[in-house]
């Protein structure tokens, strides 16, 4: 069938109109995509870390304890039992952050959608992988705000389907805009849920830093492990070798006994202080995230160079063994 | 002058950083298994009430407070001045105890929420 040349024309018109004023932002919804599953691979590195610290400190108290108790022999065979409530205090944490690892995988399947759906001729759908990334940060918000005691939000709900548009560029732009609000969405409540486990974090750490410390001195003094492995992270930090027989010295000498136990405690504060320290980071690279996903489809372009930034840094603390381990 | 919710909170952390510190040398100079299980429930309940202070702000008010918060410090400095002064494991083991409660008790009344 033939057009009239007018409505050829007015068709043009609609259309050029609507792709200038509309145009899907791909190149930069796929910055925030590649920004947004760095992000959350970078910080699910560090949730099995922080669930192990957490966890562990049933196991160090029961060797501390028994090794404290047998220093006394006669009472070495003396049945202790477990004390239910401080283990299910720590359980309940380790099984929040655990979720927190679940939620931060689905919201980087969920970015991964939208890398695909700003692709330039994506027939990708990031609505399903969004909506599993809403199931899992629910799961975690549900958890870690009634672990904490704040007011539990409202949950969030899922991103609808069938969203789009005549023309196909209009409706890969609405497609990619309604993606990246979800998306926003999500990491905002894993930024909130985030920091109250950052703050429950808190609480436990200045227990679990002397538990730790104690363990190490515990098997330090038993003769388990050798003096020089507690004072090794300080000697690499300044950048000496110890001498061949140096446990043999500490062994021999009160003196650097006495010092090595003090550093063993250090060094469990310094581990705790790190764990903080990223706690802190995951939460700015998420807010500049989010921050990042608010321009998207305006005027201006977007930077992630203050996420990378930070998440640098979280990578780096990681790197240099402050792990907790 | 009224105590704050900070205030509250280091109060019940001294009192089982302190505790947690001398389990080992308690543990040491325990008699018999009883001696040993209370020293270590001892210093549980003093963990357990310093999770929960630090989870919940101890921010309530009023007169029933001040002296829960008063209690508990009495009942420190005399767990102090037990250690001070080298006093028998029944001896302390008894004002640790009852420190414990003292902090616990603080903590149900100053969690305002």
């Amino acid at each position: 069938m033939r057009r009239a040349p007018s409505t050829i024309a007015a068709t043009l018109v609609l259309a050029l109109g609507l792709s200038g004023c509309a145009t899907a932002p791909r190149t930069e919804a796929g910055l925030i995509a590649d920004a947004g599953i760095k992000a959350t691979g970078t910080m699910q590195t560090d949730v099995n870390t922080l669930a192990g610290h957490v966890t562990s400190a049933d196991v160090t108290e029961a060797f501390t304890q028994r090794w404290q108790i047998c220093a006394n022999p006669q009472n070495c065979g003396v049945a202790v039992p477990i004390d239910a409530r401080l283990f299910d205090e720590r359980r309940k944490l380790a099984v929040a952050i655990q979720l927190r690892a679940r939620a931060l995988g689905a919201l980087g399947e969920a970015y991964g959608a939208l890398k695909q759906e700003a692709s330039y001729d994506a027939r990708a759908d990031a609505t399903s992988a969004t909506n599993d990334a809403v199931g899992a940060v629910n799961d975690f918000a549900g958890t870690i705000f009634k672990l904490s005691g704040a007011p539990l939000p409202a949950p969030i709900v899922a991103l609808a389907g069938n969203i789009g548009g005549i023309i196909a560029d209009h409706a890969q732009r609405r497609r990619i805009l309604a993606a990246n609000a979800k998306l926003r969405e999500i990491a905002q409540r894993l930024h909130d849920g985030l920091k109250q486990e950052a703050f429950v974090f808190d609480t436990v750490a200045a227990a679990t830093e002397k538990q730790r410390a104690a363990a190490r001195i515990a098997l330090f003094q038993s003769g388990l492990i050798p003096g020089t492995t507690l004072i090794k992270p300080m000697t690499d930090s300044l950048g000496v070798q110890l001498s061949p027989g140096a446990d043999a010295t500490i062994a021999a000498s009160p003196a650097l006994k006495a010092a090595v136990t003090d550093t063993a405690k250090a060094q469990s504060l310094a581990e705790t202080v790190a764990i903080q320290g990223r706690y802190q980071a995951s939460l700015a690279a998420l807010e500049a995230l989010i921050a990042e996903q608010d321009k998207l489809g305006g005027k201006g372009g977007v930077s992630l160079a203050e996420v990378d930034r930070l998440l640098g840094t979280i990578v780096a603390s990681l790197a240099a063994g402050q792990g907790g381990h | 002058m009224t105590s704050s919710a900070q205030d509250r909170l280091m109060e019940v952390y001294q009192s089982y950083g302190d505790a947690y510190d001398r389990r080992a040398a308690d543990l040491a100079a325990a008699q018999s298994p009883d001696q040993i299980n209370a020293i270590l429930a001892n210093v549980n309940t003093l963990e357990c009430a310093y999770l929960e202070a630090a989870r919940n702000a101890l921010d309530a008010s009023g007169p029933a407070i001040e002296q829960a918060f008063t209690d508990a410090q009495t009942a420190r400095a005399a767990v102090d001045a037990a250690y001070q002064n080298a006093k028998g494991i029944v001896e302390k083991i008894r004002l640790v105890g009852s420190l414990a409660k003292k902090a616990t008790a603080l903590v149900k009344a100053a969690h305002g929420g």
